[in-house]
Parts: C-alpha cells; sequence; structure tokens
C-alpha cells in the first residue's frame, strides 16, 4: 500500500475542520497534539510521539479524502482513531517478546534506577544544570518558593495535614493548590532548560 | 465506581482529600484502571482542558511520591515502566530528585516568613552603604546625587508648568466665554431670520389668494384689435385698407381678433403670417374659433417681434372634418414702426 504523505493541502483541511479561524485551529491542534501524546504515554506507548504523528495523519488523511468530522467534539474523534491505532500497535509481533531493557529498572538485575536517573544528567552537564537550578530558584517569585518548599517539605505523615493547611491558608481547594504546585514546577524545570542553552559548555 | 481497595497499596499514600475521580486518576497514570474506566477518563481529559490539565498536575506529583519512597514495590514497578522507560522520563526525575534535595536545605517554611519579612525602606535605601565595598559606596553617593538634583529639576519644571497650565486655563476659559456670546448671538440672528422667513411665507400666501380672487388683468405689452377679412384689396373701399398698426414701445404680444364673415363648418383652422413679399414667417394650426360681437372669430397672439415696419397679410384656412383646407379669407395689416 503506497504510503500516505501529508501535504500542506490537507494540513490546511484538518486546520479548517477544527475552526474556521485559523489562529485557533491552529491552538486546538497543538492541544490535541498534547493530548495525544500523553495518551500514548499513559497506555504505555514507548514512542508516544511517533503514535501520535501515526494518529493525526491517519485523521487528516481522512478529511482529505473527503471524511467530515461528525461528531460533537473533533477530540474525541481523535481519541476514537488513537485507540485503534493503539490496539494495532499491541498486536504488533515485536511487542511479544520483552527483553532485559524492556523490564522496569527495578526488576532489571543490571539496572539500578536511581543511577539510571542520575546517569541521565550525568551524559547532560550535571553541575551546568544544577547552577542553572539554583539560579532558577533565586529568581523564583518568594511567595512561590514558599509555596513549594512548604508543599514537599513535610514529613510523610504530616503531608498530607500540612498541604490541607497550606490550601486552607491560600483559600483554595486541595486539587487548586496541587495544580500551583505542578505548574512552579512547571516553571523551574522550563527555566533550567533554558538556561542550560544559554550557559557555555 | 470501582470500589475503593486501599489494601491492594499498602504502602500507597493516596490523599484522603483527593476526589474519587482524581484516584480514578492516579490509578489510570500507572496503568491500573479496567478499560471501560479509562475509556471514561480519556474522553474527559480529551474535552476537558482542566481535567488534562489536573492529570498532569498528579503525574508530575508521582514522580515526587516515588522519589520520596511513598510507593510500595508494585506501584513503583509500575511507575518506572511507565515513567522511567525513556530518556525525557529519567530526566525528569533526575531535576525532581535535584529540586527535592534543594527544597531538603532549605529553611523550614516558618522560618522563612520570619525572614522574608521585607526590610523598612530606610534598611532598603541605607543597604549599599553598609556594604563593605567602597566603591559601591562611592557609587551609591554619585547616584543619590544625581537623583537629588533630578528631583530638584523636577520640582522646579512642575511649577513652571503648573503656572503654564493655569495661564492656559484661564486663557481657554476666556475663549469659552466669548464662543458662547457669539454662539448666543448666532441663535439670536437665526430665530430673527426664522421669523421674517414666516412672515414672508404668510405674505405670500395672502398675495397669491388675493390673486385668485382677482380677474386677471391683462399682461402688460399686449396690444389687441380686430381684422375683418379683405377679400379684394380695393383702394377705393376703407373697409378692404389694411389695418395701420403703431406699435406702442412697451406692446410685447399682439392679438389678432380675425372675424369670420362666413363661418363654416370647421373641424379647426390654420392660420399663416407672411410679409408683403410673400414670407412666410410663422404659422399656427389647430386654432379654435370663438363666438365675438362680430360673429365668429379667431384669435391669434403673436409677439411684435416678427414685425418690422411693413405689410403683411394673414391667411385663415379652415381644415373640414375629412381634413380638407379650404382658405377662409386674407386679413391685411401695416405695422407703422416699433
Amino acid at each position: 500500500m503506497k504510503e500516505w504523505v501529508l501535504t500542506q493541502e490537507a494540513f490546511d483541511r484538518l486546520l479548517a475542520e477544527l475552526d474556521a479561524d485559523r489562529e485557533r485551529a491552529g491552538a486546538k491542534y497543538e492541544e490535541i497534539r498534547q493530548r495525544l501524546r500523553k495518551f500514548f504515554e499513559w497506555r504505555g506507548c514507548a514512542q508516544p510521539e511517533e503514535y501520535t504523528d501515526r494518529t493525526i495523519d491517519r485523521v487528516t488523511r481522512r478529511i482529505a479524502q473527503g471524511v467530515e468530522l461528525r461528531v460533537k467534539d473533533p477530540y474525541l474523534y481523535f481519541h476514537g482513531v488513537a485507540l485503534n491505532v493503539l490496539r494495532e500497535h499491541w498486536k504488533e509481533p515485536a511487542r511479544e517478546q520483552e527483553s532485559f531493557e524492556d523490564l522496569p529498572p527495578s526488576h532489571n538485575p543490571t539496572q539500578d534506577p536511581i543511577k539510571l536517573m542520575e546517569q541521565a544528567w550525568e551524559h547532560e552537564e550535571k553541575e551546568k544544570r544544577l547552577e542553572c537550578l539554583d539560579r532558577c530558584l533565586r529568581r523564583l517569585p518568594p511567595e512561590s518558593f514558599a509555596l513549594i518548599t512548604e508543599y514537599h517539605q513535610s514529613e510523610k505523615r504530616g503531608k498530607i495535614e500540612g498541604r490541607k493547611t497550606l490550601a486552607a491558608r491560600l483559600k483554595i481547594p486541595l486539587n487548586a493548590l496541587r495544580i500551583r504546585a505542578y505548574r512552579i514546577r512547571g516553571e523551574l524545570e522550563k527555566c533550567v532548560r533554558e538556561c542550560v542553552k544559554r550557559t557555555p559548555g | 465506581m470501582p470500589a475503593r481497595n486501599s489494601n491492594a497499596y499498602p504502602n500507597w499514600h493516596p490523599m484522603k482529600e483527593k476526589t474519587d475521580n482524581e484516584r480514578l486518576m492516579a490509578r489510570y497514570l500507572v496503568g491500573d484502571l479496567p478499560e471501560a474506566e479509562r475509556l471514561r477518563l480519556e474522553e474527559q481529559f480529551f474535552t476537558d482542558a482542566e481535567v488534562f490539565e489536573q492529570m498532569l498536575a498528579l503525574e508530575d506529583e508521582l514522580m515526587y511520591d516515588y522519589l520520596q519512597g511513598e510507593m510500595g514495590a508494585a506501584q513503583r514497578a509500575r511507575f518506572e515502566r511507565r515513567f522511567l522507560a525513556s530518556t525525557e522520563g529519567r530526566e525528569r526525575a533526575a531535576f525532581a530528585q535535584a529540586l527535592l534535595a534543594r527544597i531538603a536545605e532549605a529553611p523550614a517554611p516558618q522560618a522563612m516568613e520570619q525572614t522574608a519579612t521585607a526590610p523598612s525602606w530606610i534598611q532598603s535605601l541605607l543597604a549599599p552603604l553598609l556594604a563593605a565595598n567602597s566603591f559601591m559606596r562611592f557609587s551609591f553617593a554619585a547616584v543619590t546625587v544625581a537623583l537629588l538634583l533630578g528631583g530638584a529639576w523636577l520640582v522646579i519644571e512642575t511649577a513652571r508648568l503648573r503656572s503654564e497650565n493655569a495661564r492656559l486655563q484661564i486663557a481657554r476659559a476666556t475663549q469659552e466665554q466669548a464662543a458662547g456670546s457669539e454662539r448666543a448671538r448666532r441663535e439670536e440672528l437665526t430665530a430673527e431670520l426664522e421669523r421674517e422667513r414666516a412672515q414672508r411665507a404668510q405674505l405670500e400666501r395672502e398675495k397669491a389668494r388675493l390673486e385668485a380672487a382677482a380677474p386677471s388683468p391683462e399682461p402688460r405689452g399686449l396690444l389687441a384689435l380686430a381684422l375683418t377679412p379683405g377679400l379684394v384689396r380695393d383702394i377705393n373701399d376703407p373697409r378692404s385698407a389694411p389695418k395701420r398698426i403703431h406699435l406702442p414701445p412697451g406692446a410685447n404680444l399682439l392679438r389678432l381678433q380675425l372675424d369670420i364673415r362666413k363661418p363654416g363648418q370647421y373641424r379647426s383652422y390654420r392660420a399663416t403670417l407672411e410679409t408683403a413679399d410673400g414670407d412666410e414667417i410663422w404659422r399656427q394650426s389647430r386654432l379654435r374659433a370663438g363666438t365675438a360681437a362680430s360673429g365668429q372669430a379667431v384669435a391669434l397672439t403673436l409677439p411684435t417681434s416678427l414685425f418690422a415696419p411693413g405689410d403683411y397679410v394673414i391667411t385663415l384656412s379652415g381644415v373640414t372634418a375629412s381634413g380638407e383646407i379650404q382658405e377662409i379669407g386674407d386679413y391685411y395689416l401695416t405695422i407703422l414702426n416699433r
């Protein structure tokens, strides 16, 4: 079967199906990509990006061939196609064999997961990253630093109580507190990545 | 709704305050949810941005729970398989580990609140002076002097601008007053004009009313006379002699009454005006005969500009019902002068 190639015209038609306004359509496209990627990741695919591309290509090809997305929400259409792609992935013969490399690190007799994590940075200029992390922490607004510190500093048993207290002081539910902490950590990660890029190594 | 079975996760410390949906999310993230529940949750996070962010936050938090030893063996295996199998996942874990290390070194939040009290403004101002570096002190002094000079200039400039502003406001007020007077005068004139227009319209209506009631006077400059036909111009018969007409200076129109000696049954009449040399200078058709003292007559109204001093003849013809033209008579006149 001849492999279908994504063309600009087909991509434009995909965007047009998502929204009449091209800018909004582009934003929706990015959202769909992110959700697909996470979907495949959370479903245990080793290469979520590849399966995301496969899903989007499939939907785009259908639209280019004249299929209309007759669904209430186009996001659900992508989910449906992604499920089909996932099922095909599960049936692939290569998955039937599991090598040592596929074992989780804690079950692999030759791999120490903590060491693996440290190695992840060891090869990536660990010292530079740590310096960047310190720099980014200093740049955090004081209230953000205090929140993230208090969020993670509580002892195991007192963690729940500590977070409850923090949430009550901020007058927000625990769920919102979790999201705030997540956003602050996300800012720090982004700051560190950019700092590493800028810092000559 | 799946039954809560915390015994399956003895070392799991799900936050008791998590909602049912959050517990489902946590189980989904480690791959411990039946397919039907997975599909339902996926539909939620595909279509709802808030749900999606909740899942991202939970996923991120699981990393910290994992690193802080808050998972049992089974959960650790699931988590590692899911999130540490990729380079990206391991990098994120390394970052989380480093962050936790830094947070552990930071002072306790309570202590941080005390030390986080903002210094007074005097302390902030004098902090550079207290620094051990003389260069810093000199720099601070230089900056302070520059700021003081700049401040003084600003004060003087502000005062000048305020004075200018006051002067401009007075001028503006004067102008507005003059403009107000001008507007009032204009409104007064407009009202007067409207009154005069109304008065004129009323006078014109009165005039029209009077004109309609009164008989129409003769238009100015009209000379009227009656002509009888001269069948044979007999110099001995005074009746056949042409009418001699003196056109007064103000006469614009000449009304001629052509008496018809032998009225016939004509549908209409036609008249032509010729000079003594036979040149036709005027013609009119579809004329009607009227009743005159002499019997029947056809009335013509001609502009006096047609006539130069000299002899003229008007030929009157009748048009029968069948369209035949029959000559009725010639009418002679002599214009003496203008």
